[in-house]
């Protein structure tokens, strides 16, 4: 489960700087016409698009950027099928009954020009589980971890354009900076103990993240598709990987109202199993399971989901606010298909700033 | 799964495709240049032949991007349009394009009245966007205001350029000044 929404911090802060870019791209223009067709009269009285706003998303320079991501995971799932706590707990000593996965991203980006631009993300992650175990001592017990996450660099190239859509290409690679060596006080041996991947706050390896986004305006509309991958480069130095992975997200902003656009997204995505093994995260020999928990298992990773997601943005495009927008967004699945038992999202909550200098 | 997400991009396509369109505000000037011509009369010896295009010169950084790309090669009046762009406005002579317009961006080239001598009595229809472009000697200043364009329009100006403009322009237009600065 860590690989997932783990994964997805860094998906998710990447994806945060595209869209802005290419939404911000594609806001405020216009659907072309037959411009001989239109009279006088009928020019001077329509709503016009001013070229300030135009020039806005085309300036170039530095943009830095916040975003607050917080994702929950309860409920235990193997494919489709709710499975409870206590049917997890016949066959694992320890469960993970409720995890709380938070990171603070913040990212600073440049435009070189048009169409070409690049993005730094720097994560702060924070991870707290809290476990109910059948382990004579530790009936329930809490533990955190939280520092540096994988730092990602992409740069972001627009390919195509007309006036109303963009078609954007991005490429990026996330460097192992994060901890897979994180400890924390087990009832596995005394003292304290290697955690799950859940826990650890990166994933040891260079990751490839490749992107395609499409995005448009028409009228007070804004829409848009978004395509990205995550591939593991390799084992990290405690002979795995984290899990592949594929994510397409669409959205729906309406633009018409000036303090608020509402938003309207689906974000699907597939990932596979952990490869490769922690050792040190197996039972002893001879120990009556193998895995002491679901999550230490790299088989118990990967699956599907769906979820939708309700928010809106604030842009500032006045005053000394201006260029700066504030973005909120909740959301929740609405299909989960994992290989399990394995812990399903239950809700997120996304809040982010960002700020075109 | 995927699929569902291409249904839901093609709902997403279908439900904009239906929303009102804006302009622009340079394919909306471009829509104006283009009328500008249906409503000016040029005299006879502003053209070299009784087939030579109508001209539309864009002066300085041209801000229309392909706006102009549905008027370029339009017949008005029984002749061809043609757009031609000109860096600065040394590189313009005078009497070459039949409509001048003249890019904000372009300030430095307006910034003094003798820009405007030069093309005085140059059967030119200038076409501005600056501030007080009309008051200085342009004949219609193309302004912006509470997202829409306003015209004012320098009849003084029109008049020493040799240029008629149709009174189904002149009345959508406020008119800024009866006199041409330039008259001596």
């Amino acid at each position: 489960m860590k690989t997932h929404t783990k994964t997805k911090f860094h998906i998710l802060g990447f994806a945060v700087c595209c869209l802005s870019l290419v939404t911000a791209r594609v806001q405020g223009q216009t659907t072309p016409v037959d411009l001989t067709e239109l009279g006088l009269e009928e020019i001077l009285t329509m709503s016009i698009v001013p070229q300030s706003a135009l020039i806005e998303s085309e300036r170039h320079g530095f943009r830095l950027g916040y975003q607050y991501v917080r994702v929950n995971f309860e409920q235990y799932l193997s494919g489709r099928d709710k499975v409870s706590r206590q049917q997890v707990l016949a066959n694992f000593p320890v469960v993970p009954a409720d995890i709380t996965q938070q990171a603070h991203i913040v990212t600073v980006g440049y435009e070189f020009n048009d169409r070409f631009s690049v993005n730094l993300n720097l994560p702060q992650v924070h991870q707290s589980t809290y476990h109910i175990s059948r382990v004579p001592g530790y009936g329930e017990f809490t533990i955190d971890s939280s520092g540096l996450g994988d730092i990602s660099l992409s740069a972001a190239y627009i390919a195509w354009r007309d006036d109303t859509r963009i078609l954007a290409v991005d490429g990026g690679f996330s460097l192992p900076t994060g901890s897979i060596d994180e400890l924390g006080n087990t009832p596995r041996t005394p003292g304290l103990d290697q955690l799950p991947y859940t826990m650890q706050l990166g994933s040891g390896t260079v990751d490839f993240q490749p992107g395609v986004t499409f995005a448009g305006a028409a009228g007070n509309i804004e829409y848009g598709a978004r395509l990205q991958g995550t591939v593991r480069m390799g084992r990290n130095d405690r002979d795995y990987s984290l899990s592949h992975r594929a994510v397409l997200k669409s959205w729906v902003t309406y633009t018409g109202w000036k303090y608020f656009h509402p938003s309207f997204k689906v974000s699907g995505q597939v990932w596979d199993r952990i490869h490769g093994q922690d050792s040190e995260l197996l039972l002893p020999p001879g120990a009556p399971v193998t895995f002491p928990a679901p999550v230490t298992n790299p088989r118990l990773f990967g699956g599907e989901k769906i979820a939708l997601m309700i928010g809106g943005r604030i842009p500032f495009s006045e005053g000394y606010l201006k260029g700066q927008s504030i973005e909120v967004e909740a959301g929740l699945p609405v299909y989960q298909r994992l290989n399990g038992p394995q812990p399903g999202e239950t809700w997120r909550l996304a809040v982010s700033w960002n700020w075109s200098i | 799964m995927a699929l569902a997400f291409l249904l839901f991009t093609l709902v997403s396509s279908s439900l904009v495709s239906g929303q009102a369109d804006k302009l622009s505000e340079y394919q909306a000037k471009a829509a104006l240049i283009y009328n500008f011509c249906k409503f000016t009369t040029w005299p006879s010896q502003a053209f070299e032949e009784k087939s030579s295009p109508l001209v539309i010169g864009i002066l300085g950084k041209d801000p229309f991007k392909k706006a102009f790309d549905s008027i370029d090669g339009k017949m008005v009046g029984g002749r061809r349009l043609e757009i031609k762009r000109y860096k600065k406005l040394t590189d313009y002579r005078a009497g070459e394009s039949h409509v001048l317009f003249c890019s904000s961006k372009d300030k430095e080239s307006f910034k003094n009245d003798a820009a405007f001598l030069r093309l005085g009595q140059s059967n030119t229809l200038t076409v501005g966007e600056l501030a007080g472009f009309a008051e200085a000697g342009g004949v219609i200043e193309i302004g912006f205001k509470s997202e829409r364009l306003k015209l004012r329009i320098n009849p003084a100006a029109a008049k020493r350029a040799n240029v008629h403009l149709s009174m189904n322009l002149m009345k959508l237009a406020e008119i800024v000044s009866a006199e041409d600065p330039f008259e001596m």
